[in-house]
């Protein structure tokens, strides 16, 4: 037997001697004039009512007003049977493992800690009968045993079990859960450890016969937290490496807090933000550092100061190294200006003697295997039969693409406007370009014009099969000598943007490989490499597979915020390669910490937020309720209709 | 609250129970009946009782049992010889009858459905009436503290109305104190005579007292003691105040089984310690409830015990 509500039972004795005291106090009596009381004085003499314990043991109708008021007090205490019926329940334990849950109280404990308390308590009260399962869940599930009655494997489970820094989402977990309840015969319930910041529930239900606790953890407090980082590597081209980070303050006063940059464990930069109430504020430091191939930066934000009570969020991280040169060939019959330009981007790759790599048109063959090593095909007023996958700049011609039509050349042509959300048109500006000639092209509903002349598209983000071409409809080498666009500063401004945005960066590099936790992290196998070993922020390293088919490794399940090192050899054990990924939460909801005060499912009244799991027994409360109701009826029928002790 | 406990709370009054004491069916119905007593009583004239006073009669009567305080001096010494017990003979006289009823009016006669002091009023009538009529010397007492109010004997028909007039002037009021009365009234009225006490006798002095004066001057002693329904079975339940109607004394009871009984043993106690004392020293007595109908004591009850024939 055991009570849900236990301090009513506490107060008993308080309240049972109350009711006695009262009978030792003076009644308001009826008063009855009687002929004579000497007889009645001898009647009492001879039972000594005098005495109080006397008094009390005569006296039924105090023991049923006891008993009664023992019974509600039961009932208030909500007793619970020490077994869940005859046939036992299965009871679905769901722990809330996300960053969240890493949050600590005053007293030191995390939610997790508590969570893992209340859990055990509950795997304690199991009878013979019942029988558990516990599932971990952040943003996914984890079944970490079966439905089992061994307390030991509970137990074992429950002592594995590690927070991480992923964000929440219960729903998976409650679909994993339906599918464990509908294999069930038993009464079964589903019990959720958690603060209850569980992610969208939209959609989300569970059976009605199936109760639904929510074990809240978690003491409400204001936290300030990085719930965004970027950075963005300058394009070479005058730009600086740009370092970006958001402080969210979800408490209910403004806070000032300072931001620091560290490069390489060394603080770069700070600023002080003063963020307000539930508002968030973003900082951008500039990142002068010289990057060297091969050796990656790791950068660091941190709140200096912030003092709350969940510090997974106060830090990021991102990774900075020199990006990969790009591959470009140009297909052209002899164009100065695209060799020109081309030749003087520090991204793009070059031979040994400084020039881009050029092929005649005539020497071009669309199944060459060398064509996929490149980035980036430049053809300069050449349409191939076909072209293989890949990324392709086209001047003064059509790719073969089937939506993609010629419909002749027109004069005297200009720009009319420009899409300046796409990367190409980034700092580039088409005004100044005045085309005598220009082809004339028909473009499908599904390719993107990004820059509009008075003859139809200029520039077209065309895509058609695997294949992708920015088809400039102009021919460079058909300006007149005086004002060619290909003379102002926009013409290699565009060309680098073209060729960063078709080799897959968006004219600017995206720095450092940036993960959420929770997500998978993709690097690219370097040539010859046998193994990889990886090593989490705050792990021992460990050996991850890599897939034979595909050059890519995915590194899913990434637990912990912080840089992770990726370590390729090559057969003999050698170090090919060394990479480094960044994982972080940034995840807003994640870093509200409020508690929440119920867990609402669809089709079901909210489940409103509990202290501690309720007993698999069943509630006996009504029994006790009723045998106070029983006292209370057998007292009022003794005390009208004169049946004395 | 019971209806009985709501009854009790009313204490009972007379005005329930208002109208003349004795309707004049019954007085004609009473009177063929006739006072009759035990002892040699002593008359002041001739008269229609047959007195049992010796030398005044001769014709024999009776024999009955020798009871201590009997003259030695009527002793059937033939019917000890033979039969060796000792029995009196009673003589056939016609004297005159002193006729005492000694009322108990005190507060604590003032009670109960139906009501005590009205139950008596009405017995010490039709006692009076009959011993009026008989042409005995009827004088009554109302007592409570002492002796309040006095009848004075009187003799003959002729009184009935003046009697019956004086008993509905009576009040009840007061604390009882049995033996101040009666010892006042026995001092007032030395004559031997049958002395009927009705009372309820509860008296925190006790009764051996008052009764001993009676028996001591050798008086026919009859004690009839009413009592009602509700002190032979208290209605009672709860937390109760009681208050005593003679001197307000309160006293607190929790009304259980077991006090009931208690309560009902020692009324019962009580009720046998009166009748011993009566019976040990030659006095009759009768316990009546008010529940009993009037008519049915006096033509009954009373016959049968040989107040009245």
């Amino acid at each position: 037997m055991q009570f849900l509500n236990p301090s009513w039972l506490f107060a008993a004795p308080a309240i049972l001697g109350a009711l006695v005291l009262l009978y030792f106090l003076k009644l308001k009596r009826r008063e009855v004039t009687v002929s004579s009381t000497f007889l009645w004085h001898r009647a009492l003499d001879e039972l000594r009512v005098n005495s109080p314990l006397q008094r009390l043991r005569m006296n039924l109708l105090l023991f049923l007003q006891l008993a009664a008021l023992g019974g509600l007090l039961l009932a208030l205490a909500r007793p619970l049977s020490a077994v869940g019926g005859l046939g036992g329940v299965d009871s679905i334990l769901l722990i809330d493992v996300s960053a969240s849950m890493r949050a600590h109280d005053a007293a030191g404990k995390t939610r997790f800690e508590r969570a893992i308390l209340q859990a055990e308590r509950v795997v304690d009260d199991l009878s013979r009968r019942d029988r558990a399962i516990i599932i971990a869940f952040a943003d996914d599930v984890r079944v970490l045993t079966d439905l089992t009655s061994s307390k030991a494997l509970l137990r074992q489970a429950l002592s594995s079990l590690r927070p991480t820094d992923r964000p929440t989402r219960l729903a998976p977990a409650v679909h994993r859960a339906r599918t464990l309840l509908s294999q069930t015969t038993r009464r079964p319930r589903l019990l959720v450890f958690s603060d209850g910041r569980v992610g969208a529930l939209t959609g989300v239900s569970l059976e009605k016969d199936v109760p639904l606790e929510f074990v809240a953890v978690g003491e409400a407090g204001a936290n300030l937290g990085i719930v965004a980082v970027d950075v963005t590597q300058g394009a070479g081209l005058g730009e600086s490496t740009r370092a970006l980070a958001s402080v969210q303050n979800t408490g209910r006063d403004p806070r000032t807090v300072g931001l620091d940059l560290s490069v390489d464990g060394e603080l770069a930069d700070s600023q002080e933000l003063t963020v307000p109430p539930g508002g968030v504020v973003s900082a951008s430091f500039d990142v002068s550092v010289f990057l060297e191939p091969g050796r990656a930066r790791r950068l660091r934000f941190s709140l200096d100061g912030s003092k709350d009570p969940f510090p997974v969020d106060d830090e990021a991280w991102a990774i900075l190294e020199q990006p990969e040169p790009i591959r470009v060939l140009l297909v052209s019959g002899g164009n100065l200006f695209l060799h020109s330009a081309l030749s003087e981007d520090p991204r793009v790759w070059k031979t040994p003697l400084g020039d881009v790599p050029i092929l005649a048109p005539e020497d071009f063959r669309p199944d060459d295997p060398s064509l996929r090593d490149h980035d980036v095909v430049v053809l300069d007023r050449f349409t191939p039969p076909e072209l293989p996958p890949g990324n392709y700049l086209c001047f003064g011609a059509r790719p073969p693409f089937p939506d993609v039509q010629d419909l002749g050349q027109a004069e005297d042509c200009r720009v009319l406007d420009w899409d300046e959300s796409h990367p190409v048109t980034r700092f580039v500006n088409f005004a100044n370009l005045v085309m005598p000639t220009m082809r004339v092209f028909k473009a499908g509903e599904r390719q993107r014009v990004v820059v509009r002349g008075t003859h139809g598209p200029v520039v077209l983000d065309a895509r058609d099969a695997g294949r992708r071409a920015l088809v400039c409809a102009f021919d460079l080498m058909s300006f007149p000598v005086e004002g060619a666009w290909t003379f102002d500063p926009s013409f290699p401004i565009f060309l680098a943007n073209a060729v960063r945005s078709l080799a897959g960066e968006g004219g600017v590099r995206r720095g450092g490989r940036l993960v959420r936790c929770g997500g998978t992290a993709t690097l690219e196998v370097p040539a010859g490499a046998a193994r990889a070993l990886l090593t989490p922020p705050d792990g021992e390293p460990r050996p991850v597979s890599l897939s034979k088919e595909d050059d890519a490794l995915r590194v899913p399940g990434l637990d912990r915020a912080g840089v992770y090192t990726v370590r390729f050899e090559d057969a003999a054990g050698e170090l090919l390669e060394e990479r480094l990924f960044a994982a972080n939460l940034v995840d807003p909801d994640e870093s509200r910490i409020e508690p929440a005060a119920s867990i609402e499912l669809v089709g079901r009244p909210p489940a409103p937020a509990t202290t501690a799991a309720e007993g698999a027994g069943e509630e006996l409360w009504k029994i006790a309720a009723l045998l106070a109701l029983a006292f209370v009826m057998v007292e009022w029928w003794i005390y009208n209709r004169r049946v004395f002790l | 609250m019971s209806d009985a406990a709501r009854q009790i709370d009313q204490a009972g009054t007379l005005d329930e129970e208002a109208g003349p004491l004795l309707d004049q069916a019954f007085i004609a119905k009473i009177g063929k009946l006739d006072l009759t007593t035990r002892r040699l009583l002593q008359g002041r004239q001739k008269g229609e009782k047959r007195s049992k006073k010796r030398g005044q009669s001769v014709e024999f009567a009776d024999h009955r049992q020798y009871a201590p305080g009997d003259d030695l001096r009527f002793l059937d010494w033939s019917i000890y010889a033979r039969l060796d017990r000792l029995m009196v003979k009673l003589f056939l006289e016609e004297e005159d009858l002193y006729v005492y009823l000694l009322l108990d009016a005190s507060a604590s006669m003032d009670y109960g459905r139906p009501n005590k002091f009205r139950y008596a009023q009405r017995v010490v009538a039709a006692l009076g009436v009959i011993g009026l009529t008989k042409m005995n010397r009827v004088g009554v007492g109302a007592f409570s503290s002492e002796l309040n109010r006095v009848f004075r004997p009187e003799r003959g028909r002729r009184h009935l109305r003046k009697l019956l007039r004086f008993l509905e002037e009576t009040p009840s009021d007061g604390r009882t104190d049995l033996a101040a009365a009666c010892r006042r009234f026995a001092l007032e009225h030395p004559r031997r005579g049958l002395v009927v006490l009705v009372s309820d006798f509860l008296d925190r002095g006790g009764y051996e007292e008052a009764i001993r004066y009676f028996v001591a001057r050798r008086m026919d002693v009859f004690c009839l003691h009413v009592l009602s329904p509700q002190e032979l079975d208290p209605p009672f339940a709860g937390d109760l105040k009681l208050i005593d109607a003679e001197d307000g004394e309160e006293t607190e009871i929790t009304v259980s089984r077991p006090l009931l009984a208690a309560y009902r043993r020692n009324l019962d106690a009580y009720i046998d310690g009166l009748r011993t004392f009566c019976h040990k020293r030659g006095a009759r007595y009768l316990t009546v409830s008010t529940a009993l109908p009037f008519e049915r004591l006096v033509l009954d009850q009373l016959r049968q015990l040989r107040l009245v024939r």
